[in-house]
């Protein structure tokens, strides 16, 4: 495979490329659903191909092609993005530049324990099964499901500065969730998240770690307390968010709003743009002095690392929020150009036929120094949130509202009442500006959200998000109503 | 492309490699996309991908496998391993078994072989003049312009062979000023030679300029003009959460238990409708059951969900409406075509016929809060605007919506009679909406 990616780089070269790369990789994974105690379906994928890149009178070109056994065809794939790179070129003069990195040749593969490829289909069936069968067996209970993903990634990249990288990933994640239909009233519960649960890089060891077993009679009997639950008051006072519901807001309001290509414009007509201009870099508040935030793609565990991103740039760890401050993006090769001129190791792709854009790696929110108890005992008023069920954030990331599966009332710092559909809202800068406490390193907790879409076409992305408890002050909850 | 008898062939080749009871769907398709940003083509690709889905039964259990081979080895590993999940599977209640037929549909009605055939890179290098208007103007455009095929096909061990292939073509653009405007514009259709990028641009540019140093509303209830596009993310989710057969059936949707009864306003007429040119749909679903016209709500009353064969069942009903998904759906089959009967104002009189409200051009990042009520929230994008005494009077902040679609469409005003071919998801022939009381709870600003 090595040197029919080398051909293709040369070739590309030959043709006039300033700078060529070619990305080979092959997918294989595996998911499983069930619903009601029955099996909903096994899926079983593999696909494989080439992308080849290249950078030719300043533009780009892109031509994937999944006939990978075909000299011939590879030539051809290289002449069309040749060809595609000069047509560019020639509706336009902006000719980009590719931010300088090291010519590395390396191999890595993800740690893990347990493939979940080789654990019988039967175990990881009666797993599910056995799950929903429990919540089944809660009176009351209309619908219940649970699911397990695997996703196996061997990627092997060249270029034309000489890198050669070959890595090879694991993903392991599921969850199960229960349903309540009552006059009309839908109620849902899920652990550890909604859609499809939580995702980490490691093996089947994961899925048993999560003892999603154990979890099931709890989700069963909240989502029937929820239909007897008070409704969510509409008034401001403070909030404490659980950590799978921190994950959404991290992701939404910090991990997007700093991807470089947004703010430069790139993305404006789909996924849109930011409020963190150029300009605001090292002058802007972007919470308050217990928020910092930074994007680590070499994070053990997590579902967005890897030695070096989809550019062959090595995966790193760069600040995004430093004592409440924004400090910095993340970037690609070319968008880094129009800022300082190094890459972070964000520009990741999905498979072979989609190019390169800057993604999130993982993006985290660095541990405080307080428990959770202390964050509720500290709180005369609020609420606390957990559990994702909605979100919504618009086109600069700026205002933005998120729904949970469930919250509890605060008063006088202890936890008192259930409450349903509970919704909050903000503007990310007064929001993070609000934030009064995050729970300790003890609390940080692993998470992924395997279905990050950005880009045209569309592409979905395996991020993660490192996240305790936070508090936050004066905060507007139950909008909808 | 995959043609349609090359098709045949991959699915002869599966059937005689396998001696179970067998399905296989063939997708995918071809597509050259320019990315537009800063004005100049930022990304440019072609991409060439299908997958084939190997789908085995033994009796009530079914193994799937997919893979983006389809001859000699790699197919006959897909169906083994299909096979072998079958063996190791757990009965599926809900699966009815592959659709028989003796009857080949083929159908390439939708197919334009000039839109094929056209230079697309030539055609890109006329957005040269657009990019030096947009420069001149100190102006930032952003955008997507693509073309391409897609096929679908499925056959089965039941005699089924159906095979569908349309050509696509879209062009989107947004553009931004240095005074915060921001207009938005797309057109797409079956025929590449239908899309005016010229026009477009100067929808998009006039709606950013006159979108300039936008102002603030206070929140609360409006009378609100909807364009096409943003009808578009209200009808989406009026088809995801009430609409389908499974969320009727486990009593999940709104519409549940009320077939002929008035649910949304008497001027609500709600079609799914393949054939619709605006819409150009597939003949068949992901069973290989024929798709038929579908009338969901007529002059506000529940006619009826899309339903696929397992929820026919469920449901009571003879037979499928031809809406499957690939098994297994998780949300069960959905109308992808709808279209919404017009009325007879055009959008400008609907504005003129307005003494004070908001026109919005689009919607972004809409989502469920309560799918029980159907109640979603989302925010406006691109060109949002006051009207006073008839006459769009200014620019506003981008607004957040909280609604109930029930209580959104029994307060539907006037329709327009022209109705916008749109693509998200699915395709649907909408029309503009203006709507009473319609509830704006915060605000970019």
């Amino acid at each position: 495979m090595k040197r029919l990616l080398k051909n293709a780089i040369e070739y590309a070269q030959s043709l006039g490329a300033q700078y060529a790369d070619a990305r080979w990789t092959c997918l294989k994974s595996e998911s499983i659903s069930v619903k009601n105690s029955s099996v909903q379906g096994v899926d079983s994928h593999l696909d494989w191909g080439i992308g080849v890149r290249v950078l030719h009178s300043g533009s780009w070109g892109f031509a994937a092609n999944p006939d990978v056994e075909s000299e011939e065809r590879m030539r051809t794939a290289v002449e069309r993005a040749v060809n595609l790179a000069k047509a560019s070129a020639r509706a336009g003069d902006t000719p980009l530049n590719l931010a300088q990195k090291p010519v590395v040749e390396d191999k890595w593969a993800s740690p893990f324990e347990e493939d979940p490829f080789e654990v019988p289909l039967e175990e990881k069936l009666d797993l599910l099964i056995s799950c929903t069968e429990i919540m089944d067996g809660v009176e009351g209970v209309a619908l219940t499901t649970g699911s397990l993903d695997f996703h196996k990634e061997q990627r092997i990249f060249m270029d034309s500065e000489g890198s050669c990288v070959e890595q090879e990933v694991l993903h392991s994640g599921g969850g199960i969730s229960a349903m309540c239909l009552l006059g009309g009233e839908v109620q849902v519960r899920s652990y550890p998240s909604n859609f499809r649960g939580n995702h980490r890089m490691a093996g089947y060891e994961f899925i048993r770690e999560m003892d999603l077993k154990r979890e099931a009679p709890r989700l069963g009997s909240e989502v029937v307390q929820l239909h007897t639950a008070m409704s969510c008051p509409e008034e401001r006072m403070d909030l404490i968010l659980g950590k799978s519901q921190l994950v959404l807001q991290v992701h939404e309001s910090c991990g997007h709003a700093v991807e470089l290509d947004r703010v430069l414009g790139y993305e404006a007509n789909f996924a849109g743009t930011s409020f963190l201009t150029l300009d605001k870099r090292n002058a802007f508040q972007y919470g308050s002095k217990k928020v910092n935030l930074f994007q680590d793609g070499t994070s053990p565990q997590f579902i967005g690392s890897s030695k070096y991103d989809d550019e062959g740039v090595p995966c790193s760890r760069t600040d995004i929020v430093k004592d409440g401050v924004f400090v910095g993006y993340l970037k690609s090769r070319d968008s880094a150009e129009f800022e300082n001129g190094v890459s972070n190791g964000a520009a990741r792709a999905q498979g072979w036929n989609h190019i390169p854009i800057v993604r999130m790696t993982n993006v985290h929110l660095a541990p405080g120094e307080e428990s959770l108890e202390e964050l509720i005992s500290s709180t005369r008023r609020g609420m606390y949130l957990t559990d994702n069920s909605s979100w919504s954030i618009d086109d600069k990331r700026w205002n933005f509202q998120f729904g949970t599966e469930i919250g509890w009332l605060i008063e006088n710092g202890k936890i008192t009442k259930m409450v349903k559909h509970p919704t909050y809202t903000g503007i990310t800068p007064e929001f993070w500006g609000g934030c009064e406490g995050i729970a300790s390193e003890k609390e940080w907790e692993v998470w992924g959200t395997p279905h990050c879409g950005k880009g045209q076409p569309m592409q979905v992305a395996r991020v993660g998000h490192g996240v305790s408890y936070a508090k936050f002050s004066n905060v507007r909850v139950g909008v909808s109503r | 492309m995959i043609g349609v008898d090359k098709a045949r062939s991959i699915f002869q080749e599966a059937k005689s490699q396998c001696g179970s009871d067998l399905q296989v769907m063939l997708s995918g398709g071809k597509k050259q996309l320019a990315r537009i940003g800063k004005n100049h083509v930022y990304q440019n690709l072609m991409k060439k991908d299908y997958t084939l889905k190997v789908q085995v039964a033994d009796g009530q259990k079914v193994g799937n496998a997919s893979c983006n081979r389809f001859f000699g080895k790699e197919l006959l590993e897909s169906i083994q391993k299909a096979e072998l999940i079958a063996s190791h599977q757990k009965e599926d209640p809900d699966f009815c078994g592959f659709h028989g037929s003796d009857q080949e549909c083929i159908d390439d009605k939708f197919y334009c072989e000039k839109t094929i055939a056209a230079d697309f890179q030539e055609k890109l290098k006329g957005m040269g003049q657009i990019f030096e208007d947009a420069s001149a103007r100190n102006v930032e455009v952003a955008g997507a312009f693509s073309h391409g095929d897609s096929i679908a096909c499925i056959g089965n061990s039941h005699g089924l062979f159906q095979y569908h292939v349309c050509t696509d073509a879209n062009f989107t653009l947004s553009i931004m000023t240095p005074q915060g405007g921001s207009g938005w514009a797309e057109s797409h259709s079956h025929e590449l030679s239908k899309i005016r990028a010229e026009e477009l641009y100067e929808r998009a540019l006039q709606k950013a300029l006159a979108s300039e140093k936008p102002g603030l509303l206070p929140e609360g209830e409006y009378t609100v003009i909807l364009e096409p596009p943003a009808v578009e993310s209200l009808v989406m989710f009026l088809g995801y959460l009430g609409l389908g057969g499974l969320p009727c059936a486990e009593g999940r949707s709104y519409f549940s238990g009320k077939v002929g009864q008035q649910v949304l306003g008497e001027n609500i007429t709600l079609i799914d409708d393949y054939l619709s040119p605006e819409s150009f749909g597939c003949p068949f679903d992901f069973e290989g059951s024929a798709r038929s016209r579908q009338t969901l709500i007529e002059n506000g009353k529940f006619m009826g969900p899309v339903l696929d064969r397992s929820t026919a069942k469920k449901l009571g009903f003879e037979a499928s409406t031809g809406h499957a998904l690939p098994y297994p759906s998780r949300p069960g089959p959905l109308p992808l075509n709808l279209g919404m009967q017009g009325g007879d104002q055009s959008l400008d009189e609907m504005v003129k016929n307005t003494k004070r409200g908001i026109l919005v051009t689009r919607f972004f990042y809409d989502n469920v809060i309560d799918p029980g009520k159907m109640t979603i929230t989302g925010m406006t994008r691109d060109g949002t605007f006051l009207i006073e005494d008839g006459e769009i009077s200014t620019g506003l902040k981008n607004l957040r919506y909280n609604e109930s679609l029930p209580r959104v469409f029994q307060n539907v005003a006037a329709i327009s009679k022209d109705k916008w071919s749109l693509r998200g998801f699915g395709r649907t022939s909408l029309p503009a909406l203006k709507i009473e009381g319609f509830k704006f709870t915060g605000q970019s600003s």
